[in-house]
C-alpha cells in the first residue's frame, strides 16, 4: 500500500511504499512514517490492519495533541478504504491500494491550442467591429481615423491587462495560463454587452416598457453576460467542480450588481429635480409604435397628477 | 431668481439710455433738500430682520416703513420677498423690528400680495412719524428720495429722479434713477412733502432701480383695514390663492383659444411667439463643416413671482429645435436627435420639503389626426408631460413637456415647454395646446 502525506495546503510532502503493517506514523525520528509538520505529535498514530485482511485499514490515535479527523470529524480510530483522507494536526495523510485507479492522461494537442488561436482572434475581431459600430453610429461629427485606432489600441491594452491578471492567476492556482483564452472570452463578453445594449435601445423605444421592467431587463441582462464570463474564467484558474464555479460565478455577478443598486437606492431620497423618462428616439416606422390618439394622452394625465398629489401629502405629512 | 434680476438689470439698463436723463440738480440747494428729507421722515424707515430660531441669529435684512393709510396707523409695509422665508417657514425662521437703539420687537405678517411682492406687517410699536401715500404720479423729473438699511450699513436716503411708470409682465413698476441696494428692499420712496410713491425693491445696477407704486400697498393695507378682516393662521394659503388666481387671470387668453398662433420652422409651423408676453430669440448652428443645420427658436416670460430663494412661480419658457442633415445616415442622426431630447436636468435646486421629485408620462402621440387628408405622412411625436407639485402649496405645479417628431430619417423637430408655478388644469391646457399647435407645413 501507499502512504501518501500533504500539507494542509495539498502540496505533496512524502509518499512511501508500506510492505508491512502496522506501522506509526509522526514526527519523531522513531516514527516509520515520517510527518514534518509541527501541529503532529512525535508519534501520533498508527496504521493496522483490520481483521489481519491486507485491503482493510484502520488509523488509530495515539493520544495526541490535535487528534485525527475525518471529514471535520474529531475520531479515535478510523476505518479507511483506499483514496481515504485523514487529517493529522493539519497534515493530510491518504492511502492507497497498489492498484488503485488513476485518471487517464490528459493529450497534448496542437489542433486545440490552434483552435484557441483562431477563437482568441474572431473574439477581438468581434470586440473591435462592434466598439468601431458603436462609435460610428453614436457620433454625429466627422470620424477621425486616428481617434478610431487610439480607441482600438487602448481596447487592446485593456483587455491584455485583464486576461493577463487572469493568466497569471491561472499560473498560480492550477499551473496553466491560458492566455489566449481568457482574451477570447473577456473580447467576446464585452462585444455581447454592447451588441445586447444596442438591441436593448431598439426593443424599449418600441415597447415604452414601465422603468421597473426597464431596469429588471437591462440588469438582468448584464448579470447573466457577467455570470457567463466570470464562470469561464474561474473554470480555467480553479480546479473547482463545475456547478461550483457556476454558482460562484452568478453569486459574485448578481451580487455587485445588487450592492451598487443598493448605493443608488441609498441616495434616492437625496433630492435631484432630475426628470426620470426614456428619452430614445430611434430611426424605426412609425407604423410600429402604439400611437394613442392626443386626447387619451392629456385625459390621462389625471392618474399622473395622483400620482404625484400623493407623494406631496406624504412629503407634508414627513415634514409635520 | 438671480437669473431673473439679472435679465432685469439688463432690460432695464438698456432702457435708461432710451429715457430723457434727468437734469443733474445744482449742487447745494438739493443736499440742503436731502438733509430735511432725511431728518423729518428717517424715524418712519424700520428695519426689519429674519431671524433662524435655532441659530439665533439674523438670516436676512430688509427696510420697511410706517404707513399711514385711511387714518389708520397699524400697519408696517415691506416687500414680500424680504419676509417670504419666515412666512413660508414660520417653525424655523420668525421678523422682528429693529429699532434706533438695537432693541428688537416681534413682527406678524398681516397680508400679503405675492404678486407685487408686498407685505403687510403688524406688531407692537410706537412710532412718531407714519407716512401717507401719494395720490398722485409725480412729474417725471420730479425729485424723489429712496430710503432704507443698504448691507445693514445704518439708515440711507438716495436721492433720485422719477421716470414714469413701466409696464412689465405683471403690472407696472416706477422707474427711477437712483440706486437702490439690497437691504432697502421694502423701504418708501417719497416726494419731499413725505408722501410715498413706492416701495423700494432693489436695484439693477448703473444708477437704475424701481418701486412698487404705492397704490398696490394701498389696496393691500384698505384689505387688511376691514372691520370683519382676520389675520389668517397660515398665509401659505393666501400665497396658493393669489398666484392661482393671478395666473387663471393672465392665461385665460391663450386658454381661450384650441391651438396657440404659430410661426414656421424648417418644414414645421411651430407655436413659439403666442402671447404678447413672451420674448422670443432664434439661433442657427453657423458651423460650416457641420454634418448638420440645427435651427433653435426660444422664448420665455420676461420676470416671474418670487416665492422664496430657489422658488419661483410663473415661469414659462419653450424652445423648438429643429435639425436636418443631408450627410449623416438614419442612425447617426438619430443619436444627435436623441442626445437633444434626452437632457434630463431641470433644477436640481429645492428640497424634498419644499418640491415633489419630477414624475414622467411618456406615449407616442398623433396630434391632429382627424385634420389630416389621407395622402399626407401622419404626424407622431414622441410626447413626455413631465411635472412636480409644490409640497406646501396644494394645486401649484411646475411642468416640463417634451415632444420630438418621428418617423424622418434626415430630420426632426424637438421642442420643450417649461412651465413652473402652475395649477395642473392650466400646465395640461397649455401643454396640450401646445402640442395641437405642431403641424407639418402644407407644402
Amino acid at each position: 500500500m501507499i502512504i501518501e502525506i500533504r500539507d494542509r495546503r495539498g502540496r505533496l510532502r512524502t509518499r512511501e511504499r508500506v510492505e508491512a503493517l502496522p506501522v506509526s506514523i509522526g514526527r519523531s525520528q522513531s516514527a516509520d512514517v515520517y510527518v514534518d509538520d509541527e501541529t503532529v505529535d512525535g508519534v501520533h498514530a498508527r496504521l493496522e490492519m483490520i481483521d489481519a485482511d491486507p485491503r482493510r485499514w484502520a488509523l488509530v490515535d495515539l493520544e495526541s495533541v490535535n487528534g485525527l479527523r475525518v471529514k471535520g470529524q474529531k475520531v479515535v480510530r478510523a476505518e479507511l478504504a483506499s483514496g481515504d483522507e485523514v487529517r493529522l494536526g493539519r497534515a493530510r495523510l491518504r492511502v492507497f491500494s497498489e492498484d488503485h485507479p488513476v485518471a487517464p492522461a490528459r493529450l497534448v494537442s496542437d489542433r486545440r491550442s490552434g483552435a484557441v488561436f483562431a477563437a482568441s482572434l474572431a473574439g477581438v475581431a468581434l470586440l473591435l467591429g462592434t466598439s468601431t459600430l458603436e462609435t460610428i453610429f453614436g457620433s454625429w461629427n466627422e470620424i477621425e481615423p486616428a481617434a478610431l485606432f487610439s480607441q482600438v489600441l487602448v481596447q487592446l491594452t485593456v483587455l491584455a491587462g485583464w486576461a493577463g491578471l487572469w493568466a497569471f492567476s491561472g499560473r498560480a492556482f492550477v499551473g496553466e495560463t491560458r492566455f489566449l483564452e481568457h482574451w477570447a472570452i473577456a473580447s467576446v463578453a464585452i462585444a455581447a454587452s454592447s451588441i445586447f445594449t444596442a438591441i436593448g435601445g431598439y426593443v424599449s423605444f418600441i415597447s415604452l416598457p414601465s422603468e421597473s421592467l426597464r431596469l429588471t431587463a437591462s440588469l438582468l441582462t448584464d448579470g447573466v453576460i457577467a455570470t457567463l464570463a466570470l464562470g469561464a474564467h474561474l473554470a480555467r484558474v480553479s480546479a473547482m467542480p463545475r456547478n461550483r464555479v457556476r454558482w460562484t460565478a452568478a453569486l459574485v455577478s448578481f451580487g455587485l450588481i445588487g450592492i451598487t443598486q443598493f448605493s443608488d437606492w441609498s441616495e434616492s431620497d437625496v433630492f435631484s429635480g432630475n426628470l426620470s423618462f426614456d428619452g430614445e428616439l430611434k430611426p424605426v416606422p412609425v407604423e410600429v409604435l402604439a400611437v394613442v390618439p392626443a386626447d387619451d394622452y392629456f385625459g390621462s394625465l389625471s392618474d399622473l397628477q395622483e400620482e404625484i398629489d400623493a407623494a406631496a401629502e406624504e412629503a407634508k405629512a414627513e415634514n409635520e | 431668481m438671480r437669473a431673473a434680476k439679472f435679465f432685469f438689470a439688463c432690460l432695464l439698463g438698456s432702457a435708461v439710455f432710451l429715457l430723457p436723463q434727468a437734469t443733474p440738480a445744482s449742487a447745494a440747494e438739493p443736499i440742503a433738500e436731502t438733509t430735511t428729507v432725511f431728518d423729518q421722515f428717517s424715524s418712519a424707515v424700520a428695519k426689519i430682520q429674519i431671524v433662524g430660531e435655532r441659530a439665533e441669529a439674523k438670516a436676512s435684512l430688509g427696510s420697511g416703513f410706517f404707513i399711514e393709510h385711511a387714518g389708520a396707523r397699524r400697519h408696517l409695509v415691506t416687500n414680500y420677498h424680504v419676509i417670504s422665508q419666515a412666512l413660508l417657514h414660520p417653525e424655523t425662521y420668525r421678523i422682528e423690528r429693529v429699532d434706533e437703539e438695537g432693541e428688537t420687537s416681534l413682527l406678524k405678517v398681516a397680508a400679503v400680495d405675492v404678486v407685487n411682492d408686498l407685505a403687510l406687517l403688524v406688531g407692537e410699536f410706537d412710532s412718531e412719524t407714519f407716512l401717507p401715500l401719494a395720490t398722485v404720479m409725480p412729474a417725471q423729473g420730479e425729485r424723489i428720495y429712496s430710503l432704507g438699511h443698504p448691507h445693514d450699513l445704518g439708515l440711507t436716503i438716495v436721492e433720485g429722479t422719477f421716470n414714469g411708470l413701466m409696464a412689465d409682465d405683471w403690472g407696472e413698476k416706477i422707474h427711477l434713477t437712483a440706486a437702490i441696494n439690497p437691504g432697502m428692499s421694502g423701504g418708501p420712496t417719497i416726494l419731499s412733502d413725505g408722501h410715498v410713491v413706492g416701495i423700494n425693491v432693489e436695484s439693477a445696477g448703473n444708477q437704475v432701480g424701481f418701486v412698487i407704486p404705492s397704490s398696490l400697498a394701498g389696496t393691500m393695507a384698505e384689505r387688511a383695514a376691514q372691520p370683519d378682516y382676520v389675520i389668517a393662521e397660515d398665509l401659505t394659503d393666501e400665497v396658493r390663492r393669489q398666484l392661482l388666481a393671478h395666473q387663471d387671470a393672465f392665461l385665460a387668453e391663450v386658454l381661450s383659444k384650441d391651438r396657440l398662433e404659430t410661426q414656421t420652422l424648417g418644414p414645421f409651423e411651430i407655436p413659439s411667439d403666442f402671447a404678447s408676453f413672451l420674448n422670443c430669440w432664434g439661433q442657427d448652428s453657423d458651423q460650416d463643416d457641420a454634418l448638420f443645420e440645427s435651427t433653435l427658436r426660444s422664448c420665455s416670460l420676461r420676470d416671474s413671482i418670487f416665492l422664496e430663494d430657489g422658488l419661483q412661480s410663473g415661469v414659462i419658457a419653450l424652445e423648438h429645435r429643429y435639425m436636418e442633415t443631408s450627410k449623416l445616415d438614419p442612425v447617426r442622426f438619430y443619436s444627435l436627435y436623441e442626445s437633444q431630447f434626452s437632457g434630463a436636468y431641470y433644477g436640481g435646486y429645492g428640497h424634498t420639503e419644499d418640491l415633489t421629485e419630477y414624475v414622467c408620462d411618456t406615449a407616442y402621440v398623433e396630434a391632429e389626426a382627424d385634420a389630416r387628408t389621407a395622402t399626407e405622412a401622419p404626424l407622431v411625436l414622441k410626447t413626455v408631460f413631465c411635472a412636480r407639485r409644490y409640497v406646501k402649496l396644494a394645486e401649484l405645479y411646475d411642468v416640463v413637456f417634451k415632444v420630438a417628431t418621428l418617423g424622418d430619417a434626415d430630420r426632426g423637430l424637438t421642442s420643450r415647454l417649461t412651465l413652473s408655478g402652475v395649477s395642473f388644469e392650466n400646465g395640461r391646457g397649455l401643454a396640450e395646446r401646445f402640442l395641437r399647435s405642431i403641424r407639418r407645413r402644407a407644402e
